[in-house]
């Protein structure tokens, strides 16, 4: 190892982790490699580069993407690494943190492969001289942009736990003793949306949406895109804490005796009404606007309920499967 | 004393997590080759203080200083002197034992291992288990790990948060006895957070109580001493005592 990266532990940490996961999974780097391979060739399909002409044609869509994608991105990798300063179990150490080579790495190999990704259909044939460079200059700007708003949305600060939250409940069950339930697995799943849909992080993602509207948009349809864009974002969260959940409760009680249904019953309950008294509100005030807009929403976020239903039963089986609960049992 | 003799020295700490205080103006020293055991029962601060001291945690006020360096001024000069027992579960489970020592080693500084730390390593019946992969420990192996880590480079203030839980009874005996040697002979401080009231009343050479985040109580050598001697109880009753006492306040 070179005399630099073993005074850097944690860069130093990370490589032995790599070669460790290579020597574990002998499969893993050639794995990487053929599935690389194999996406450059679906890159250099003419499809492929007629939905990146598309992006090229309409900027906005790529700059949207790629900047938000980048903020999440940035702003994941730089709470991590501050966390870790005061979690890791090389935080003790009188040694470098190495966190501008840990954020600077990452970020320069996602520009590489996103250049890959416009490059390879433009040498195929399939994107035109125009489109790439539109595709790029989008991309490029909503990378710069992304990174800058991550970099500055998350804290630094490793004073405390992360993500440390006292929270109370306001009125806890009286009989929750003497008959207890299951169902506060649904607070957690609910628990876990509302941190992912806090407005700290939604606003963020607003900036790209609204920078991706058009110039002279009305004012009050702004406001409706960028209030259903929060609406779907917590819809969406909804869903996936209860997928998340699932996979943690599973484990969590997988020495218990419960079953498929009351599992099941118990997280997806709370998910679901949240879902639908967010999207009761959402048909009402849209009732007031428009009727036939209302209906069509109203299908919308039945669908969404509905979708969120199977999610949760699909994300209990496989979770209580994983956790070697067997859901088939009656 | 001094700064010149203290190992660790703390004066009017304040912590909190957002709102949550937890802890209150504590106070606390470490003289060089004094062995301190931190008591208090569960949620009381002792781990919140150990992190602050080993600079994990940044508190809202107070000033630590180790070995007559300020945490707070001179990061990299107060923590080469430290040597801190990481929680086992935050070891990383991709390295093997081998490759953390290696690390922290490289890391410190070091051209090598020291002789002192492999003994030790063979006492805990830990050598066969060093090119196994961390994720497969036991957590008294990865106990164990965790204190051959936090000794690497002869650090002159130990700092050990419950560093006794999970190890057998034989590699318990040894470390004590290790750093029992070291502080006799003046090469080390020990700060311990425990539960272990074995621990306190045989090797301790001081020990503070830590209650609702303020030091209610310490206890001299000569007081655990007279303890020993006298009461059937030992120091649980007077751990108890000044427990009691303390909330009554």
């Amino acid at each position: 190892m070179p005399r630099w990266l073993l005074a850097r532990p944690y860069l130093h940490a990370g490589v032995l982790g790599w070669i460790n996961r290579h020597r574990r999974n002998r499969l893993l780097l050639p794995g990487i490699i053929i599935a690389v391979l194999a996406a450059g060739a679906l890159l250099a399909v003419p499809a492929a580069g007629a939905v990146l002409e598309f992006l090229g044609q309409n900027p906005a869509i790529p700059f949207v993407l790629v900047g938000a994608g980048t903020a999440a991105l940035t702003a994941r990798r730089k709470t991590k690494l501050y966390q870790e300063l005061s979690r890791s179990w090389l935080a003790p150490l009188a040694a470098p943190a190495s966190i501008f080579e840990r954020m600077v790495l990452p970020a320069l190999l996602q520009l590489l492969l996103m250049t890959a990704a416009w490059d390879i259909p433009y040498m195929a044939g399939s994107l035109s001289h125009e489109g790439v460079a539109y595709l790029g200059m989008a991309a490029a700007a909503g990378w710069l942009a992304g990174s800058v708003v991550g970099w500055f949305s998350a804290h630094d600060k490793t004073v405390g736990a992360p993500n440390f939250h006292y929270v109370t409940i306001r009125k806890p069950r009286p009989d929750w003793a003497t008959a207890p339930r299951l169902t506060p697995l649904s607070y957690w799943a609910v628990g876990q949306a509302r941190v992912s849909a806090k407005p700290k992080l939604t606003a963020k993602a607003l900036i790209f949406v609204l920078l991706a509207l058009p110039m002279g948009i009305p004012g009050e349809k702004a406001i409706a895109i960028a209030a259903g864009t929060l609406v779907v974002w917590y819809l969406l969260a909804l869903a996936v804490s209860a997928a998340r959940v699932a996979r943690s409760a599973a484990q969590w009680l997988s020495v218990t005796t419960v079953r498929y249904v009351s599992f099941t019953g118990s997280l997806g309950w709370g998910v679901l009404l949240v879902q639908i008294w967010t999207c009761a509100w959402v048909v009402f005030f849209t009732l007031m606007v428009s009727v036939p807009l209302a209906l069509r929403i109203g299908m919308a976020t039945f669908e969404c309920v509905v979708l969120t239903c199977v999610d949760v039963a699909v994300a209990c089986w496989f979770a209580m499967k994983a956790a070697g609960m067997e859901p088939g049992r009656r | 004393m001094t700064t010149e003799t203290l190992a660790l020295s703390v004066a009017h700490l304040h912590a909190s997590y957002e709102k949550h205080a937890v802890l209150i103006d504590v106070n606390l020293t470490v003289a060089r080759g004094e062995w301190v055991a931190l008591l208090g029962p569960n949620a009381s601060g002792k781990s919140t203080l150990l992190h602050c001291v080993v600079g994990m945690m940044a508190p809202r006020s107070g000033a630590i200083t180790i070995c007559g360096r300020s945490l707070a001024e001179d990061v990299r000069g107060a923590k080469a002197k430290l040597g801190f027992a990481c929680a086992p579960e935050r070891l990383p489970s991709l390295l093997t034992g081998r490759q953390c020592l290696e690390i922290y080693a490289a890391a410190k500084g070091l051209t090598s291992i020291g002789a002192e730390v492999l003994e030790l390593a063979a006492r805990f019946q830990y050598m066969k288990l060093l090119d196994q992969f961390v994720g497969a420990y036991s957590l008294g192996t990865r106990q164990k790990l965790a204190v051959l880590l936090a000794l690497l480079g002869e650090p002159e203030l130990i700092v050990l948060d419950e560093a006794f839980n999970g190890l057998d009874p034989a590699s318990s005996l040894a470390l004590k006895h290790y750093l029992r040697e070291r502080v006799l002979e003046k090469k080390c401080s020990v700060l311990l957070a425990t539960h272990a009231l074995d621990i306190v009343e045989r090797y301790a050479d001081r020990a503070a109580l830590l209650l609702n985040g303020r030091i209610a109580h310490e206890w001299r050598k000569e007081e655990l001493a007279a303890m020993r001697e006298k009461s059937e109880e030992g120091f649980e009753a007077a751990l108890a005592a000044a427990a009691v006492e303390a909330e009554g306040k």
